[in-house]
């Protein structure tokens, strides 16, 4: 288990510096959103500016849900353990290998990353696009992962 | 595949949570691998044969097994 804390402390810093990004982006985006309205402004052009701000803030919220968990899991043994089953239990590894594979969180990564500079821009189709991509994409991963898990 | 560890886990009074958390699993694990739903690994298998002191054979029966299960 010592070398499970080590990776929690770790994850903890990671996470840290994570959720002080989604704030910053949050902030940013905000005011930056504030600054570009225009009374002729349609449905659209308000959509893509909230789409990443409403994704980092739901980003913020998991991420203090992880670091309590994390916390929690440091200061009890018990927990600790319990957690650490839970993320290493064959079962779960393989579905989560079947539905998703290595690659889906670094495409989730790279398409978060390409909707906030596209929405940046304001290009409304090609960030529409994107956030129809990246949403199908989540979609399908938790429809498979679903299916796994009823599976085994 | 079929398995004893329902069997014996009744034997021992033991629950399912018990098992697993003795034997380094989930709970779900443990009902998937009961229902035979899925096959637990070499690793698995041996760890949950050794808490109940007996062989993998012993536990799990192999004897209409095709050879690949998680496909």
């Amino acid at each position: 288990m010592t070398e499970y804390r080590k990776v929690l402390k770790n994850r903890l810093i990671l996470l840290a510096i994570c959720t002080l990004v989604s704030v910053a982006i949050v902030i940013i985006g905000t005011l930056l959103a504030g600054q570009a309205e225009t009374d002729d402004g349609t449905f659209a052009d308000g959509f893509i500016k909230g789409f990443p701000i409403g994704l980092f803030s739901g980003a913020f919220a998991v991420m203090i849900f992880f670091i309590a968990r994390c916390v929690r899991a440091l200061k009890s043994e018990n927990f600790l353990k319990k957690m650490y089953i839970a993320e290493n239990d064959e079962r779960k590894k393989m579905i989560r290998q079947s539905a998703m594979g290595k690659s889906f969180f670094f495409t989730v990564g790279f398409l978060v990353v390409a909707v906030t500079v596209a929405s940046f821009f304001n290009n409304t189709a090609i960030t529409m696009t994107l956030m129809a991509v990246l949403s199908a994409h989540v979609l399908s991963g938790v429809i498979l992962k679903l299916y796994y898990f009823l599976k085994y | 595949m079929k398995t004893r560890i329902k069997e014996l886990r009744k034997e021992q009074k033991l629950s399912q949570e018990e098992l697993a958390y003795a034997v380094g699993t989930t709970r779900q694990t443990i009902t998937s691998i009961e229902v035979g739903k899925y096959t637990a690994s070499l690793q698995l298998a041996y760890r949950i044969a050794k808490y109940f002191g007996l062989t993998i054979e012993d536990v799990f029966d192999f004897s209409d097994e095709e050879v690949f299960e998680n496909d």
